[in-house]
């Protein structure tokens, strides 16, 4: 069934674009808003996503489930637009900064959600992806792999990391589910 | 349960709430990819709460002063770029290896002005010129060096203007070779035009966003008005290049040319409400900012 959209697509049926851009948009946009946090990103990404990867349609070969190629491309989309967000803001707090946070006082601190977040943006690229695409998104290792272009062990190793600096940064809560 | 898998546990619980979108504005997104794409869009059953809409502009807030440095930078690789080009040619002639038929070599991709991301591009002007098109059996014609571009396509098409000296000569299995030579001497003139025309567009984007992001901001920034008029001038060098005979791009380059116009006249320290409207207004009618991303080349 898609095969075939895929084909029509690839002669330019705007019918089968469309048809493979509702199938497949609403996983696009939720994985753009989730790294992004702001809809005016997410559109952005996720139309940057369609956009490519229909004018690359005849580089897809079917090796792999056209899910994850675009998944692929939108990833690729995604991180590269976002580093071009921080670059411009030049807001990046680093990771330091909020692990220095779990050490003050607990009254002056924002709640648990809101120094998780501050925690989630401030590690590293390779990690926040993994974490996000992992326990946000519900991706398996594998999935991440193929998207990533690495290993699934090496996906398994960076969310091992990721969580035990969310973990440090988050010192303060300890006793929450402790 | 240990209290790292309860904190693994509620690490996962928060995650899924970190950022957890709205709904997908998909007839929106769809419009805007179809209008990047050249294609009028094909609605599918939009959800009903979906009203098409101008596309949005990113809220960024870039560092003006930096874009002076990419300005000037961008400035001084085109005209690099045009140096380049010019000095690569081998001879003051035209040196065109077409095919047999005159208008076969009218018709062909070097004179054509389409696709400037993949086909072979010519310097501009009046300046010499190599132009590589039809394979097989080619006839050389040599032009005037004061042979304007217009002047060639006339000699090529049968309408040779008197005033430009004519030699043609037929050449058989050299043909191919010297039109590989041509396309890829061609191709390595135009590079510095793609490259030029890609930093001006992304530095046009940064321009735009910023803009788009002081005005929300309700921030004032002096500097914007003469950063656009740098740009508008880069913009005007690039109409006139080879990147100018794509027929998308050179849509845009018009638009670009008529927004940044706007932008570098704007009074005093940023304009007044009803200039920034019309200027926005510009921006989103035309929906710039998707076909600048459009056009960026690949991340």
């Amino acid at each position: 069934m898609e095969d075939a959209l895929i084909a029509r697509a690839r002669a330019g049926d705007p019918t089968a674009e469309r048809a493979l851009y509702d199938a497949h948009v609403d996983r696009i946009y939720r994985l753009a808003f989730r790294f992004a946090g702001s809809d005016e990103l997410a559109r952005d990404f996720t139309q940057d996503a369609f956009i490519r990867a229909f004018s690359r349609l005849s580089d897809f070969r079917g090796e792999a489930k056209f899910s994850t190629w675009l998944h692929t491309i939108a990833v690729s989309v995604i991180l590269n637009g976002m580093r071009k967000v921080k670059t411009m803001r030049q807001r990046e707090a680093p990771l330091d900064e909020a692990m220095t946070l779990g050490t003050t006082r607990r009254e002056a601190e924002p709640d648990l959600k809101q120094r998780l977040a501050a925690a989630i943006a401030a590690l590293p690229e390779g990690y926040r992806t993994v974490f996000l695409l992992h326990d946000a998104e519900g991706y398996t290792h594998e999935e991440i792999g193929e998207v990533l272009g690495v290993q699934p062990g090496t996906s398994k190793a960076q969310l091992s990391r990721a969580r035990a600096k969310l973990r440090d940064a988050l010192q303060a809560f300890a006793g929450e589910w402790a | 349960m240990t209290n790292d898998d309860r904190f693994d546990e509620l690490l996962q619980e928060a995650a899924r709430e970190h950022n957890s979108a709205p709904a997908t504005p998909r007839a929106e997104m769809w419009a805007a990819i179809a209008a990047a794409r050249g294609k009028m869009p094909v609605e599918t059953a939009p959800a009903a709460q979906e009203v098409a809409a101008p596309v949005r502009v990113i809220p960024l807030h870039s560092r003006h002063r930096r874009a002076f440095v990419w300005v000037a930078g961008l400035a001084a690789t085109l005209l690099v770029g045009i140096m380049i080009g010019r000095s690569m040619t081998p001879a003051p002639d035209v040196r065109v290896a077409a095919s047999a038929t005159p208008h076969s070599a009218a018709s062909s991709s070097a004179d054509d002005p389409g696709k400037f991301g993949t086909g072979p591009l010519i310097p501009a002007g009046g300046g010499p010129a190599a132009i590589a098109v039809a394979p097989g059996a080619a006839t050389t014609v040599a032009l005037a060096p004061d042979g304007a571009r217009h002047e060639s396509r006339a000699a090529l098409t049968g309408h040779r203007s008197p005033d430009v000296a004519v030699r043609a000569t037929v050449r058989d299995a050299a043909g191919d070779a010297a039109g590989d030579a041509a396309r890829d001497a061609a191709r390595e003139a135009a590079l510095p035009y793609r490259i030029a025309t890609m930093q001006h567009l992304m530095s046009t984007e940064a321009l735009l966003v910023s803009l788009r992001s002081d005005v929300r901001a309700g921030r004032r920034d002096t500097t914007i008005a003469s950063w656009a008029g740098q740009l508008l001038g880069t913009t005007r060098m690039l109409m006139d290049s080879p990147a100018g005979r794509d027929p998308q791009l050179k849509q845009l380059l018009d638009d670009l040319e008529l927004v940044l116009a706007q932008i570098s006249r704007l009074p005093g320290a940023q304009g007044e409400a009803a200039d920034l409207g019309l200027i926005d207004d510009a921006v989103r009618h035309r929906q710039i900012m998707t076909r600048l991303r459009a056009l960026s080349p690949d991340t």
